[in-house]
């Protein structure tokens, strides 16, 4: 029994390479936390749920988060929404850029966190290849969507007057469900290029790269509280999700009748941009556009009185 | 409703953030732009707004801050319909009216 044993320890030091590790040693396993205001707390509800594989194999702990969870996000959220709102567009993309250099970096984690939840190695690295290209044409539109969406507008009157792109605000968002890191990623991009501030909800079945690319996003100088990231279930959350008070836009990505119903409802209470994403492949090309950064701007339109001096004309 | 005016009226009082439908006229006073970009933002709504003063720059400071749909700079209540009209938050969702005001009847992809 004792050789068995023996032999068994041996074999794990040779897989490892390394003879020195003492046989005692444990493996050191993640504490899949939630991402807050640039920091990584547990849910204050102290609640967790268990998170599967498809043959219910356990993945982790996850943090089950609470209305409580979602309202301090809404706060920090908003906290973060002027200074984002006012930074340079070259610098919002900039910034963009550098999340996508650090995906980049981290890529072989979070190819191995798809393949435990059930992609196979191909589609794992398919996913996060695309994670990384979307974020590198989020950055590109983020100072040029203005441009395009922008107007000078032909007034009768005496005024020059001109319409232009502003972030609509705090935009709480429940991430698809069927995928880990493509559908977050591609609804958080176009949120954050635009200049809001998002709170968003993982997949509740897939939930273990929405917090790891809260590192990510913690590492590439983005200010704290301008992206949140909440682990939970969607029937718990999503009424909360609706009727905040304090919240500009509401986006669902399911095609969950009774769920948009309940969005739309509750959104009407402020007059919250609503924003569903039902038929939206993630992995396709059809899921990047300026349109998707429209969907959280306002448009403003300012107007200023045109003096004409003596009756003066343009001299061509 | 009588005509009234609330001068130094608080804006925790529904004066002067809430809608007053009636011939009401709220007044406050400041004395940094800071301040009355505070005051004027802090409403939950955000249809329009209207800005006085003789400076240029000091305009489009302001106009690029107050959280409304349409600005009038030195003039207000002018309207056109190649000008996009409709509000900030609670004041509304989308345009009307010019370029903006188009897109609720497209379906580009």
């Amino acid at each position: 029994m004792e050789k068995v044993i023996a032999k068994k320890i041996a074999a794990k030091f040779s897989e490892n390479g390394s003879h020195n590790v003492s046989e005692k040693r444990l493996e050191v396993l993640k504490t899949y936390k939630i991402y807050v205001g640039g920091q990584f707390p547990r849910t204050e509800s102290g609640r967790y749920y268990i998170a599967t594989n498809g043959k219910g194999d356990k993945l982790a702990n996850m943090c089950l988060c609470s209305r409580k969870d979602f309202r301090d996000a809404v706060g920090t959220a908003r906290s973060a929404f002027g200074g984002w709102s006012a930074r340079a567009a070259f610098n919002r993309g900039q910034i963009l850029y550098r999340i996508a250099e650090m995906l980049e970096g981290r890529k072989a984690q979070f190819i191995d966190e798809l393949i435990k939840q059930d992609s196979t190695a191909v589609q794992a690295e398919a996913e996060v290849n695309l994670a990384i290209d979307r974020l590198i044409y989020y950055s590109g539109w983020c100072d040029k969507f203005q441009q395009v969406f922008s107007s000078v507008n032909p007034v009768a009157s005496s005024h020059f007057n001109f319409s232009a792109t502003e972030p609509t605000g705090v935009v709480a968002a429940i991430a698809p469900q069927n995928s880990s890191l493509i559908g977050l990623v591609s609804v958080i991009a176009p949120i954050i290029a635009g200049g809001n501030s998002c709170v968003i909800l993982a997949s509740s079945s897939k939930p273990l790269c929405a917090v790891t690319f809260g590192e990510v996003l913690n590492s590439s100088d983005l200010p704290g509280g301008v992206v949140n990231i909440l682990t939970g279930k969607v029937g718990e959350l999503i009424p909360f999700f609706a009727d905040h008070m304090d919240v500009n836009a509401a986006v669902y990505c399911e095609s969950d009748a009774a769920n948009k119903q309940l969005i739309k409802e509750k959104s009407a209470l402020n007059v919250k941009r609503v924003v569903i994403y039902d038929e939206v492949k993630w992995m396709t090309d059809k899921a990047q556009s300026p349109y998707f950064i429209m969907d959280f701007q306002e448009i403003k339109t300012t107007w200023h009185p045109i003096e004409n001096i003596g009756g003066a004309k343009a001299g061509y | 409703m009588q005509a009234n005016y609330f001068y130094q009226c608080s804006t925790i009082k529904q004066d002067c953030t809430g809608r007053n439908f009636g011939p009401v006229l709220t007044i406050q006073t400041f004395r940094t732009e800071d301040e009355v970009i505070e005051k004027a933002n802090n409403t939950p709504f955000g249809l329009s707004a209207g800005v006085w003063t003789d400076k240029g720059s000091k305009i489009f400071n302001m106009t690029t801050k107050l959280r409304a749909g349409v600005v009038w700079a030195n003039t207000y209540n002018k309207f056109d319909p190649t000008s996009p009209f409709g509000g900030y938050k609670e004041s509304g969702y989308g345009r009307e009216g010019g370029l903006h005001g188009l897109t609720a009847y497209v379906n580009i992809v």
